[in-house]
This record gives C-alpha cells, structure tokens and sequence, in this order.
C-alpha cells in the first residue's frame, strides 16, 4: 500500500517536473502580446484553418485572430521582433504587463485616468467611434448631424445610452437581439442604430441595404468620452523604448497620403478581421436551433472543451492528490503525542513550532477564497521575491496547498475517530509511534476518509474555473473562448455542464467502487479441509451484511 | 523462591485529584499466575494498565527483572514487546485478517522474517484453535474467537510475561469458556500471568495467588485456598459473599 503510494508520489512529481521543463522561458528578440481572445471582432481564438495569419496562442493548441493580432503583427514586423500571443483575461493585463509575462497589451484596457497610473498607453491602434446605422436609402441616409436625426425610431447600443439625448424627439426601441434589430432597419420598423464603428462595419458586410452614417471629429457628433473611442495598446509603466516605437508604427496608421488622419487602414484591417472569421454571424438571422447551435459548437469547438476538461481533470487529479499528502503529513503531526516525562524539551519545543506554523497554514489556506490565493501566489510571489512559476506550476501548487488545508482536518478528525483500542493494542505489542501509525491507523483512517477525499476531489473539479485569472484554460475558459466566438451562451453552458456533471458522476461512481473494495470480501476462506473445525466458534459467525460497518 | 520478575514499589496513580492507586506493593515472580480480583472501580484495571506504561503512575517504581521501567532513559516501546497484555475489548487490528494480526509485532518489533513470523503464528494460533480462520478479517469473528486471537497475537511475541485485563466480561457466558480454556492451559505450561477478572472460579482454580483490592489498595493478598476458604478481612467476606449469592 504504501510503496505504491511512494511510486505513484514519484511519477506525479516527475510528471510535475516535465511540465515546469515543457514550459520554462523561451529566446529572446520576441514580443509577446496579452489578447483575451474573447472579443470580437478583436480577437478569437480557433482552429487552424487555412489562414495563414493565425498565430498560434502560447501553450495551447489553439490560434488566434482578430483585428488585435493584426496590428500586433504588424507592430512585431515592424519593429523586429517575432510576435507571441499569450491568452489573458483583461482583468489580468496590468498585473501581467508588471510581471513581465507580456510585453504589451491590446485592446481590453481602457485608456482613463486609473489605468494611467499603472501602465503606458500607446496613441490608438482604432477608433471605436460611435456610428449611426440607417437604411441606404431611407430617409435618414442623408443626416449630416445627430440633430438630423430628430424624430427617429432609434435602437442605441446599452454602452452609448447617454447618446440618446443628444437626439431631438428621438424614439428608443430596443431589441434583445442584434440580428432581430438590424432586420428592423430593413423593414423600416427601426430608422437608425447608435452603435461602434467595428460593429457597423461588421453589419455592413452581410447586410448590404444598410449605410453608416459618420459623424466623427464633427460638431455634430455624439459626445462620448475620448477613453471610450480611443482603443489603445498598453505597456509596463517606464518601458519608454518601446512605448515610444509603437507609437511611431501606430501613427502611420492613422494617417492618409496628405497626413491628414484617416479611418481608411483602421477599415482595411477590420474588414479583413470581420471577414476572416469562420464563426462571422453577426449578420446571420439567428434561426438555428438549440440542438443545431449545440451540433455547431461541438463540432467548431469540441476539442476545446476536451482539452479545458482534460485541463480540468489533470489539475484536479494533481492537486488532491498532493492536497492528500499534505493533509495526511500535517494530519499525522497535528496528533502526535507529546510524552512530557520522556521527550526531550527541544522535541516538544519544535513540535510545537512546527503545530503553530501548520495551524496557521490551514487557517489561511481554508480562510481565503482559492482565486485570491491564485492571484497572491502567481502574481504577487514574482513580484514580492522574484519567483517566476509558469502557470501550471502555480495552478498545481495552488490546489495542492488548498486542498492540503482542508485533508489536514480531515485527516486528523479520520485519525481521533479512530478507536484508541487500536492504538493501545499496538503499543501493547512495542510498536512505537510510527509503526503505530503506518500499519495500523493510517490505513483504517484512508479507509474513512475516502468518502471526504471525493468530497474535494469533486470540489476541485469545479473550482479549478477561478484559475482562469492566471490564464489556466480549463473547461470554463473554454466555455468562454466558445461564446465570444458564438453568442450560444445558453447552449455552450449546457455542454460545459455535461462534461462537468460526467466528470463528477464518474468520479463518485469510481470513489464508491473503491470504498467497497477496501471494505474486503463479505466472506473469507476458511483455511481448513476439516469441516469438524467449522463446528466450533461459528454458531454467532456474523452476518458480514448485518454488521454495522456496512452502514456507516 | 526466584528472583522476581516483576516488582511493584509504593505505587500511585491519580487522575487530576481522583486518587485511583494508594502505595500499591507487590511482586510477581516467574510462573506465577497472579489473579486481581476486587469491586468495579477498585483499580484493578488502572494498575494493570500502570505495569503496561498505558498510563504513566504518578509516584513509585515498577521494577521488571530489577530495573526501573518508569524511569526517563526507559523506552516503553521496547519494554512492552517484552510484556504482552491481553484487553477486554480485544483490540484487534480491525484492517489486518487474523493471521496479519499476529505477524504484524514479529516482524516490525521483533524484526523476525516474515515465514518465520507467520510458522510461529500458526503455531500459537492452532494452539488456541484459530488455525483455520487465518484468513478472517476481526468484524467476521465472534468474540471468543476475536479473543482467542487477541492471545495468540500476544504469545507471538513471545512475552515474558502475560497480562490479562478483565478478558473474559465483553463475552457471554457461552464464550467465556472457550477463552478461560486457553487461559488455563497457559498457566499449565508454566507462563507467568497476572490477570484481572471477574471470573471467581477460574481465579480459585488456576491461580497460584489471589490479590484482592478494594479502593486503590491492595486489600488481601494470598493463596487462593487461604483468601477464598478462609478470607482474613471484612472487606474481602463482603466482597465474596456478595459475587457467591449472586
């Protein structure tokens, strides 16, 4: 029992190993890029599928594209470097850009006063301007001016809700749909649409009877706030150099032949972005069906989510495991017994010690919810002493710990629950402390614990999804990474809670086999031929079914 | 008369201010088979768990072959596999099968190799009849049998002394038979045993001595002809006409 427990230990711990080899730094003279790839039509991730403009997303088996990768791209060629695209959620890109896992950012941080103050932000890579969308040949094509609009059925984007006031007389009508909306434009239901310029420029490739109306850098324009049209790139506060480089390659952007600003290669490339996507629905009248919508996210991002599960399960499976070992090793020390005539004082100084520290590891780890042990652990440990652990790293020793926090109660309650008749018959035969322990406690407290290890086992299959804050793409990610792409909230929810629900039966059903085979046979094989011998002693031969053992 | 093997010195023992051993005084010398009697409560168990080092006494010596075992340089691990104690609720390894049970001390105290622990196991287990239930797991036997199994476990380690704690009052009487039928045969060959027990006919019959004791102290202390036929203290008739009648 416990030799293959030894054996197993090695094999994770090489496992472990291999995996911090695997994704250990890389060479030098390259960018690396932080996109959420959940954001379109700024950034997606997908398959390969023939575009050769996908860039593969660091540590996954995934591309990415977008209007972000584009301009990336574009700055990594421009200023020499070969462009790496690291997956993060935008909540992470300040704490990743200080840390140094990115060098810069794309869209997703807002350029406002706050964020200012942490990071560099470059001039815009795109205006996301406010636009108007009306029918090309309606009765509003030809407004000059936001006040041109007045008396207008308007439909406005939840974000520009302040611009409805700017229209005299204005109408609003909402719809929950996009599509459904955009429709109502081409019937005349709907006179205009208040949305951003990428979203009109995506409606306009499909829905060719639509014209935008632009009134920007004009007096009749929406006012919005700068911070909210200006979409910019962002880098580690004081990184001048390449601040100042990307600002030089962005504003050529910006600018036309005469050097006047221009829209027209923010256009071009968002137009390339929206039509090379392979999901592009933003024009598609939204008529498939729950089952069709589920058929299309299998089939587009079934190895997504296999991979997030897989993700899902190894962590899960890695971090009780060593949450186990922890639990039994504090466990087992939290009740060793203190003999105060015969230990020595230092012995009993240092156990005590030793108790204290574990104490308060197990307060602190069961006391603070697991993403805020995440974010402290992955990112504050590198910034605090330096420690730079890749992300699996921190993921399996972040689980590992918390749930070694909880296995140490557990353990311990497993250790008192056991009758102390086991222990005095024990020590009534001069086995010490350990021997004690190893042959006949340990093995009787696994035995009720179990029950308790699959309790967190199952807990660390769900709770694995917080550790998305440090860009681990597990089952949620993907559910994720699969609606940004698709807007099928309700049906990618749906498959994310099979495949959870499938990997937690599973796992009770397995737990509850084991259980029973460590409870032993009902009957045992009488080691004689003589059946005189039965005779004596088995008239009270216990019912192995009636025993009380088999109701706990 | 032998060097005794074991001697009891001015022993005490309270829990907190609950005094449960007054300035016990004994000694128990090879052979003999020494039985405890006495009230519930009167401390028989408490000074037989004393000798084990199950609890720690409070004041006095217990001198085995000589040395003092309460003593701090003593290891109580490596005194106890000299000292087998048999329990009242048996105390069996419930995660081990029988044979496991008996093995287990050989081979990680006595560091005996493991065919040489399991033939002397056999050995002791055929002699209280256990043999063909080696491979039964303690929930599957019933309590004379989980007791005989319990002594043969203690006799594996080949003890030098037997110490026996009220064996036979979690048994109905139907069982009690089978373990006192060990148990005799054991004192017949000559193993040194000191038992507590309730068992007044079993005590009279095979023990060379009788302690009687009656609130932490020993009361009356002789041979059993002497303490059953013709009891010298009051405490001792009461006690006995009383277990008589009943």
């Amino acid at each position: 029992m416990l030799k293959k427990l030894s054996v197993i230990a090695l094999v994770m711990l090489m496992l472990l190993t291999c995996s911090i080899g695997i994704f250990a730094d890389e060479a030098k003279e390259v960018l690396k890029v932080g996109i959420t790839c959940d954001n379109l039509p700024f950034s997606w991730e997908q398959e390969a599928d023939g575009n050769a403009k996908l860039v593969k997303i660091n540590d996954s088996e995934l591309y990415a594209y977008g209007y972000d990768v584009i301009i990336a791209n574009r700055m990594a060629n421009k200023l020499g470097y070969t462009l790496e695209i690291v997956k993060l959620d935008s909540n992470d890109f300040v704490n990743a850009l200080e840390e140094g896992k990115v060098d810069a950012v794309m869209s997703g941080l807002v350029n406002n006063d706050e964020n200012s103050e942490k990071v560099d932000f470059t001039v815009p890579f795109y205006y996301n301007n406010v636009v108007t969308l009306v029918k090309a040949d309606g009765e509003y094509v030809s407004a000059a001016s936001v006040s041109d609009l007045a008396g207008a059925n308007v439909f406005v984007a939840a974000e520009y809700i302040d611009c409805l006031a700017s229209i005299p007389d204005a109408n609003a009508i909402e719809y929950d749909d996009m599509s459904a909306m955009l429709e109502a434009i081409v019937s005349n239901e709907c006179n205009a649409a208040i949305v951003n310029r990428s979203y009109a420029k995506a409606a306009l490739t499909t829905y060719t009877e639509l014209a935008m109306l632009d009134f920007y850098g004009t007096d009749g324009d929406y006012s919005v706030p700068a911070e909210q049209v200006e979409i910019c790139m962002a880098v580690k506060k004081g990184n001048a150099e390449l601040l100042e480089a990307l600002n030089v390659e962005l504003n050529k952007l910006s600018l036309g032949m005469n050097k006047e600003f221009t829209f027209k290669n923010f256009d071009s490339s968002m137009h390339t972005a929206i039509t090379l996507n392979p999901d592009f629905i933003y024009a598609e009248p939204e008529t498939a069906s729950f089952i069709d919508n589920i058929v299309k996210l299998w089939n587009r991002f079934g190895i997504t989510y296999l991979t997030g599960a897989g993700t899902t399960l190894l962590i899960s499976v890695v971090g009780t495991f060593f949450g186990c070992v922890i639990g039994f090793l504090v466990g087992v020390v939290q009740t060793i017994p203190v003999d105060k005539k015969r230990d020595s004082l230092l012995k009993r100084a240092l156990l005590n010690v030793v108790r204290a520290v574990m104490r308060a590891y197990v307060e602190i780890f069961r006391g603070t919810p697991m993403i805020v042990q995440a974010v402290f652990i992955y990112y504050g440990a590198q910034m605090m002493f330096d420690i730079k652990m890749d992300m699996w790293t921190a993921a399996f020793f972040i689980v590992s710990i918390n749930t070694g926090a909880y296995m140490a109660e557990t353990v311990r309650g497993g250790i008192m629950s056991i009758d102390i008749g086991q222990t005095e018959g024990a020590k009534a035969i001069g086995m010490t402390h350990v021997q004690t322990m190893m042959s006949v406690i340990l093995p009787q407290t696994f035995r009720v614990i179990i029950p308790q290890i699959g309790n967190n086992f199952i807990i660390n299959i769900k709770d694995t999804s917080v550790l998305s804050v440090i860009s681990i793409s597990d089952l949620f990610f993907s559910h994720k990474a699969a609606v940004g792409a698709l807007y099928t909230y309700f049906e990618s929810a749906t498959i994310v809670m099979l495949i959870y629900l499938t990997m937690t039966m599973v796992t009770s059903v397995l737990l509850r086999k084991l259980e029973k085979k460590l409870g032993g046979d009902a009957n045992y094989d009488v080691a004689t031929t003589d059946t005189l011998a039965l005779t004596s002693g088995t008239y009270n031969f216990p019912d192995k079914k009636k025993t009380k053992e088999d109701f706990r | 008369m032998s060097e005794p093997i074991l001697q009891i010195k001015h022993l005490s023992k309270s829990f907190g201010t609950h005094q449960v051993l007054t300035d016990i005084d004994f000694n128990v010398c090879p052979g003999d088979v020494t039985t405890i009697i006495g009230a519930s409560g009167s401390g028989k168990s408490t000074l037989l768990r004393c000798i084990n080092l199950l609890e720690e006494p409070t004041s006095g010596e217990i001198l085995y072959n000589g040395n003092d075992i309460t003593a701090k340089s003593v290891n109580p691990a490596s005194y106890r596999s000299k000292v087998g104690m048999v329990f009242q609720s048996f105390n069996l390894f419930n995660n081990m099968s029988v044979l496991k049970n008996c093995m287990i001390g050989q081979t990680k105290v006595l560091k005996r190799s493991k065919e040489e622990a399991e033939a002397n196991a056999m050995k002791f287990l055929k002699h209280v009849g256990m043999d063909p239930y080696i491979n039964a797991k303690p929930a599957q036997l019933s309590g004379g049998m989980k007791q005989r199994v319990a002594i043969a476990r203690a006799l594996a380690m080949d003890p030098e002394i037997l110490l026996f704690d009220e064996p036979t009052s979690a048994l109905d009487p139907q069982m009690v038979g089978e373990v006192l039928a060990v148990m005799r045969d054991l004192a017949k060959s000559g193993m040194t045993m000191l038992i507590v027990t309730h068992e007044m006919a079993f005590a009279r019959d095979v023990s060379s001595r009788v302690v009687f004791m009656k609130d932490g102290v020993i009361c009356e202390d002789g041979a059993p002809e002497q303490l059953f036929g013709n009891p010298q203290q009051e405490a001792t008739r009461e006690f006995l006409s009383r277990f008589m009648n009943n």
